[in-house]
């Protein structure tokens, strides 16, 4: 009876988007947030001498592999059979290699930088990638809904991972503080709670 | 027939489908429903009874209908299938986990019935002996006898709705007593 029924409902269906074009929506939403933001926030004033630096290409490469990485496995994460393990395991090694570059790079006395850190004018990076995750991830967690995630609360977590990345990317242009206690608060714990926040939310959200 | 032919055999029926074949789409759903039972049955153990295999299993074929363009056509049709069924099937094992009161009525009568016969923990006459001479005549003439209350006032020369009210006080009673120890 039951088949019967469900077999009456049926109507021609398409299949779940493919991966060029989920990373081509991607791509065309990152670029109208980043163009958005980058239009009322000025590049940072060493921006033409740091392009050259290897540390900055390296950290630039870096974010944009774990955006990317996350994304991937926000794309693969929407489907029920597949495992997310592996992603999250290099998401988890690309966070620590660049929180460590931070160390390594711009290592200061973290006793000399609390409180100037403590202001407001440089607590706006974490605002601006909180922000961004929170613009963006609605979309990714809408397109996630689409389809059926095995676990709901990674495929938040990878979805706000991915705009959060995309955020800290802008902020590499713009932000001129580049100590490691400013990179630990304002850019990898917005970061880390972001992903966090979206777990939690997705994990209700995207329940089916 | 292989599990490689039955795989071809299930993509066959399932991409014909998603063009809006319906006779392939109910052929494609009865395939599954057998093996997707039997899968179940395999998860569940002993531990489910059939009434809840059943209800599982179309939840699952709910499921794979509203999720059915999750499916990916270059990869194994069956894993995806399988992994909609487990995701059933772990939700409703959670969902058990938190209602344990909430159990089918196959899975209680058979508890009930696996329980070993045991003697009751108070005989009549220890219930009794709790009771006046006047209340114990009262539940004898309508608990044992089986008199209706119109008789039983008759026999006591009480009314009716008293004759209720002293019967309700004194299975009260009882059941008070019998509790607290």
């Amino acid at each position: 009876m039951l088949i019967k029924n469900l077999a009456k409902d049926l109507a021609p269906w398409r299949p779940i988007d493919s991966l060029p074009k989920f990373f081509l929506k991607w791509f065309i939403m990152s670029f109208f947030f980043f163009g958005i933001n980058a239009l009322w926030m000025p590049l940072r004033l060493d921006f033409h001498a740091v392009v050259y630096d290897s540390h900055f290409i390296i950290e630039n490469f870096l974010w944009v592999a774990l955006a990317f990485t996350s994304a991937f496995a926000l794309y693969e994460s929407s489907f029920p059979q597949n495992e997310t393990k592996t992603y999250s395991v290099i998401s988890g090694i690309l966070f620590a290699l660049l929180i460590a570059l931070s160390f390594k790079n711009h290592q200061v006395s973290f006793a000399e930088q609390f409180m100037p850190e403590m202001s407001i004018w440089r607590g706006r990076c974490g605002i601006i990638i909180s922000i961004f995750a929170i613009l963006e991830t609605p979309f990714l967690v809408i397109w996630a809904k689409r389809g059926a995630p095995r676990s709901a609360g990674m495929s938040g977590a990878f979805a706000a991972l991915t705009s959060a990345s995309v955020g800290c990317l802008l902020m590499q242009a713009i932000c001129d503080h580049h100590n490691s206690l400013h990179l630990i608060l304002w850019h990898f714990i917005p970061l880390a709670l972001m992903s966090f926040a979206g777990f939690l939310v997705a994990k209700k959200v995207l329940r089916w | 027939m292989s599990t490689e032919d039955f795989e071809t055999k299930l993509r066959q029926l399932y991409l014909e489908s998603m063009k809006g074949d319906t006779a392939s789409y109910e052929i494609f759903l009865e395939l599954c429903s057998v093996f997707i039972k039997r899968y179940l049955m395999k998860l569940g153990g002993k531990y489910v009874d059939t009434q809840s295999i059943e209800d599982l299993l179309q939840e699952v074929l709910i499921t794979l209908h509203e999720k059915k363009h999750t499916y990916q056509s270059d990869r194994p049709l069956l894993p995806w299938i399988y992994a909609i069924a487990r995701h059933r099937y772990i939700d409703f094992y959670r969902s058990r986990k938190r209602k344990p009161g909430m159990v089918s009525i196959d899975a209680e009568i058979e508890q009930r019935l696996s329980l070993p016969e045991t003697e009751p923990e108070h005989s009549i006459e220890e219930v009794m002996a709790f009771l006046t001479p006047k209340q114990k005549e009262m539940l004898m003439l309508i608990k044992v006898e089986g008199q209706s209350y119109v008789e039983a006032a008759k026999t006591l020369s009480m009314s009716v709705p008293a004759v209720k009210v002293a019967v309700h006080r004194i299975v009260k009673v009882l059941k008070g007593k019998v509790d607290h120890e």
